[in-house]
């Protein structure tokens, strides 16, 4: 499966490597480079190189890529996959991933490696049994540790893992018992030239902060659970509870998590929060865009930004807008319009010239606009959470939902 | 490249940093000492001597740091290798680290530290025992074959699960070392896979696949229980006993889509929990699988889902097939990688399984945001599910795509369009049209792109498109691409016939600019002019042969050949030349249109899902999925009359008040 492992920077530098099996010689990655000569962006890598000997699957996280070699056959998602468990991990404990922090914590991020995979295959990938494995480094354990010469490494067996809710310590305790749920639903979607929906989606999730002491048993429903199209589950929710009665029904891990996610679209009637008159035309350089909010009940429409990648002869952009402020960098191209939060009685316009390369046709088409936005207390879909119970605990726990609408992938042609 | 300075700060922030033991120089920075190789880590081997823990963690944290960076510190093996012994767990864990990846090269000095890994594996501490196994397992040394059997076998007796479950990577690993032992292995696998505890089970398959995955009798007994099981095994558990399945299925039960009254077995599922494969007593004798594979939740992990896409998409029934498209739609909001592979797959599947994605079809509109290959990937999918009632929407994407500023999405989208036509017979004239509209932009690659679509589109029905091909010829003065104008010169060629008055004047432009064109169009060239002095020698004789002269002392030998291989046919030296007569026969032949189809047609001898189908060739290691039996062998190979308890007692002591399992029972 997994032999090694190659991590490598921005500048082509592979500085960390590991591996499970016999040694491969870094030389390796000689055809990793020669693709990636070949492509001009990192996003445009392909996942799964294949060379005489051996097959590079790599991933492009945190402007690193992380290379995974095999030797023989192996399904390509499963490797895909790990590489992305093994930077959640790195993320999860360092609190972000970068190439310093990977360096500075080399020690820990090896004995990570060694206890996440062995002999190329998955060994234990849960964060929470990692975390008992190997403590997370901080700086009050790191005196600790200095004064008491106690070490980062668990020597007994982790509580959880042997146990028939894996995903759950026992013996969590808090003085203040409290269950959040956000409920975020990120829409969709691509506007063409008229200002009509060609496609759009609601993809939602259900977020929560669960910090009960005990074994809490919840259950939560929803006032309108048909809306749902497509939803899929934390394992530890009971999907037979949900199948017959609609009802999520689950012993929390601790803290943070993912409960739910959701789909909601081609079948119902998806509403835009959000309307963008634009008048732009590169050939006589003019530029003059106008946002407005649609559909929102009332609520504002926050946080709202417009970015819009130029083609490459667009050289600079002189413009005057109403409200927030713009910028365009000269080298991506990238023209970004950080409107803010919209005043209905107002709207928001951008109006100005656009300066091309001279001697250079422009071309036939113009930009997308992708946007961003935010609208807080609302859910698009009108998903409302219905009632939170808890069972086999004896206290009351403060309970709050959020609902939070967002921009998902939202792209408007022009 | 890795003696740069770059490296240079190797001492840990973390750790000991700050404890007042003065430190040697860092050795890491050795590489501009070259010339003191042999005193080299002398100080790291100073600090593994001394008898304070924390001086040797230091030391060993540094050792494991260069061998993160891929140094060499072979020769530090003997004064690592003896803290083996160490008591601190942390020292002792990266000795382990150590040792695993050079035990190999220095096999006689790793021979040292084996005692100490065999008192280890009778620790009390489940833990120490477990990764004793792990690491005494990994050292790939053929003397302690022997030492590693017999701690194997100890372990599986094992009162710990733990241990037990670390098993799952020593059995396979013993066998890559010593493939002789896998008799007594296999032994050891199928006690393993009869144990009750989910744990063990779980890494007893992950051994079964990896040292004897063709003892597919091993599993008669247990397949049952590997079925029901599947919902508690952790997701890389979950994808060997869904792959286990897929080949027990391929080849101990008959293909359910051949059977004309209901299959032996089918398949009820709801899609959201981890697959499980449950087996009903319908009749005395005739087995009924319903195989409910549930919640393949994308937290869970997407290859589950795609190994249930894998496991569907070759033994279920037709009918079936649609639970697995939602979660595959679903992963597509994923990775940029996972979308990659996902989407391979959906373009494999979406040629032979239409239908299922049909209702999706919006899901895979191109953003411009999406990197090149994943454009590429959705274009494929869209011209595979364009039907007579979808394609004025697929088509009013494409012509959006088309003006995009990604050149090689742009030449994809033609491409589409052209497959589009020549698929659908509704829309071939209006693909056309918009194709020929396309040659007066002023996009050079588009207009390439075009204009070779339109000649492998009108190769189908040439005698309604007179004009276009008239148009075409117009367009020489203007497109400079290459294939483009190859295209137009082989198009007029071809159908000289239908533009006899254009025809001669396009070789006399030609000619005038013969010696600047690319070989490509020079070869065309030649093969327009030896098709006109076949059907129009009156206009054409002279400028035939004065192109005939231009190639003839070409600096390309290609064209020279040709030119010389041609010449026999127009200008034959001697007359009775039989070539001379067959000429137009040979040259004006009517050609079978091209057929336009997809990339992904003959991927399909793949498994889905594969490396193998990613890249599109064998793999090595790929094996084959067998065929379906004929007949399907005797079902009571699978009959165990205690499995139901078993399973039931699992869950009862597992999971008391989960009510998922009740729902399990109630198929029995």
């Amino acid at each position: 499966m997994i032999h090694s492992l190659f991590i490598i920077n921005s500048s082509g530098d592979v500085f960390m490597e590991k591996h499970w099996k016999s040694v491969i010689s870094r030389s390796v990655c000689d055809y990793f480079f020669d693709e990636q000569r070949k492509v001009g962006c990192p996003e445009d890598m392909p996942p799964v190189i294949a060379t005489p000997h051996h097959y590079l699957i790599s991933i492009h996280r945190c402007s690193m890529f992380f290379v995974a070699v095999c030797m023989t056959e192996v399904p390509p998602l499963f490797v895909i996959e790990f590489l992305h468990r093994v930077v959640d991990t790195f993320d999860d404990y360092f609190s972000e991933c970068t190439e310093s922090i990977i360096k500075e914590n080399y020690v820990v991020v090896y004995e990570l490696l060694d206890e996440m995979l062995d002999n190329g295959f998955p060994l234990a990938t849960e964060s929470n049994i990692l975390k008992e494995l190997i403590k997370p480094p901080n700086i009050l354990r790191t005196i600790a540790n200095t004064v008491t010469g106690k070490s980062n490494v668990s020597s007994t067996l982790p509580s959880g893992q042997l146990s028939n809710v894996p995903w759950r310590r026992t013996g969590v305790k808090y003085t203040n018992n409290e269950a959040y749920f956000d409920v975020v639903e990120e829409v969709d979607a691509i506007i063409d030239k008229s200002g009509s929906t060609i496609f759009a989606e609601i993809q939602g999730y259900v977020d929560c902060c669960i910090k009960l002491s005990g074994m809490p048993d919840l259950t939560l429903s929803f006032m309108n659970p048909r809306l749902f199209d497509d939803v899929s589950f934390h394992p530890c929710v009971r999907f037979k509870r949900w199948e017959s009665e609609r009802i999520l029904s689950f012993i929390p891990p601790d803290g943070n998590l993912r409960l739910m996610s959701y789909h909601i679209g081609s079948q119902s009637v998806v509403a835009i929060p959000i309307y963008v008159r634009h008048v732009v035309s590169l050939r006589e350089g003019r530029l003059d865009i106008t946002v407005g909010p649609k559909q929102t009940v009332g609520r504002t429409v926050e946080n709202v930004v417009l970015e819009i990648p130029m083609p490459k002869c667009v050289l600079n952009c002189v413009l005057t807008p109403t409200q927030g402020k713009y910028s365009f960098d000269p080298v991506s191209r990238i023209l970004v319009w950080d409107v803010g939060r919209i005043d209905n009685t107002r709207l928001p316009t951008i109006k100005g010239s656009i300066t091309l390369q001279m001697g250079v046709q422009a071309a036939d088409s113009n930009p997308n606009i992708n946007v961003k936005f935010t609208i807080n207390q609302l859910a698009v879909s009108g998903l409302k959470v219905n009632r939170l119970d808890m069972y086999g605990e004896k206290y009351k726990p403060f309970k709050g939902v959020k609902y939070i609408t967002k921009a998902g992938k939202f792209q408007i042609r022009m | 490249m890795s003696n740069n300075g770059s490296y240079g700060n190797n001492r840990p922030s973390s750790g000991l940093g700050g404890s007042d033991i003065e430190y040697p120089s860092d050795p890491a920075s050795g590489s501009f000492f070259v010339l003191h190789d042999y005193k080299k880590h002398e100080d790291l081997k100073q600090m593994l001597d001394m008898n304070k823990d924390s001086v040797k963690l230091e030391a060993m944290k540094r050792i494991i740091g260069m061998v993160a960076k891929g140094r060499d510190t072979s020769n530090l093996f003997p004064a690592v290798v003896k803290n083996v012994v160490s008591k601190n767990i942390e020292v002792k864990k990266l000795v382990y680290v150590y040792l695993v990846r050079y035990a190999e090269e220095q096999q006689d000095l790793a021979l040292l530290s084996i005692s100490t890994f065999q008192r280890a594996l009778k620790d009390p501490n489940q833990l120490i025992r477990a990764s004793a196994l792990r690491v005494l397992s990994s050292i790939r040394v053929s003397v302690i074959v022997r030492i590693v059997m017999l701690a194997i076998r100890d372990s599986a007796s094992d009162m710990s699960p733990y241990v037990q479950w670390n098993l799952k990577h020593a059995i396979p690993k013993l066998h890559s070392l010593d493939p002789e032992q896998k008799e007594e292995l296999v032994l050891l696998i199928d006690t393993l896979l009869s144990d009750r505890t989910t744990l063990v089970v779980g890494s007893a398959v992950m051994a079964f696949e990896e040292v004897c995955p063709e003892r597919i009798d091993l599993m008669h007994k247990h397949f049952r229980k590997l079925c029901n099981l599947l919902v508690d095994v952790d997701e890389w558990g979950q994808l060997i006993i869904i792959k286990i399945g897929l080949c027990y299925a391929r080849t101990q039960l008959a293909d359910p889509n051949l059977q004309v009254p209901p299959p032996t077995y089918y398949i009820t599922l709801g899609f959201n929990k981890p697959v499980t494969f449950c087996y009903r007593q319908q009749t005395l004798n005739q087995q009924r699988i319903s195989r409910a594979l549930d919640d393949v939740t994308n937290e869970c992990c997407p290859q589950v889902v795609m190994s249930v896409c894998r496991l569907y998409h070759h033994v279920a029934p037709r009918s079936e097939v649609g639970v697995v498209t939602k979660s595959l739609i679903r992963l597509l909001r994923s990775h940029r990688e996972v979308q990659s592979v996902v989407l391979n797959c959906i373009a494999s599947m979406s040629l032979s399984r239409k239908g299922l994605f049909k209702p999706h079809l919006k899901s895979f509109f191109v953003r411009s945001s999406d990197p090149t290959h994943i454009k590429l990937l959705k274009l494929e999918i869209l011209t595979n599910l364009a039907t007579e009632t979808s394609i004025s929407f697929v088509l009013r994407e494409f012509q959006t795509y088309v003006s995009s500023t990604d050149k090689q999405f742009v030449a994809a989208t033609i491409q589409a369009i052209g497959r589009c036509a020549a698929n659908i017979r509704e829309v071939t004239d209006t693909c056309l049209d918009g194709l020929v509209a396309m040659l007066s932009g002023r996009d050079e690659a588009v207009v390439a792109e075009s204009v070779v679509v339109i000649r492998k589109l009108l190769q189908s029905q040439p005698a309604r498109h007179k004009d276009i091909v008239g148009r075409t010829a117009r367009l020489l003065s203007t497109v400079t691409v290459p294939q483009a104008r190859a295209s137009i010169l082989w198009l007029i060629g071809e159908y000289c016939r239908l533009v006899p008055h254009i025809a001669p004047d396009v070789l006399r432009t030609i000619a005038n600019t013969f010696t600047a064109e690319q070989d490509i169009v020079k070869l065309q060239a030649l093969n327009l002019a030896v098709k006109l002095y076949l059907t129009n020698p009156e206009q054409t004789t002279l400028l035939c042969q004065y192109i005939f002269s231009l190639a003839r002392y070409d600096q390309n030998y290609d064209i020279r050949d040709r030119s010389r291989f041609l010449r026999q046919f127009v200008f034959p030296i001697t007359n009775d030349s039989s070539l001379a007569k067959h000429a137009i026969n040979i040259f004006l032949a009517s050609k079978p249109a091209p057929l336009l189809k997809s990339k992904f047609k003959d991927r399909e001898c793949f498994q889905l899902g594969s490396l193998s189908h990613y890249i599109d060739t064998r793999a090595a290691g790929y094996h084959d999925l067998p065929d379906f039996p004929q007949v399907a062998p005797d079902p009571s190979v699978r009959d165990v009359p205690d499995a139901p308890v078993a399973v039931e007692a699992v869950s009862a002591t597992q999971k008391s008040g989960h009510t998922k399992h009740s729902f399990f029972k109630l198929q029995y």
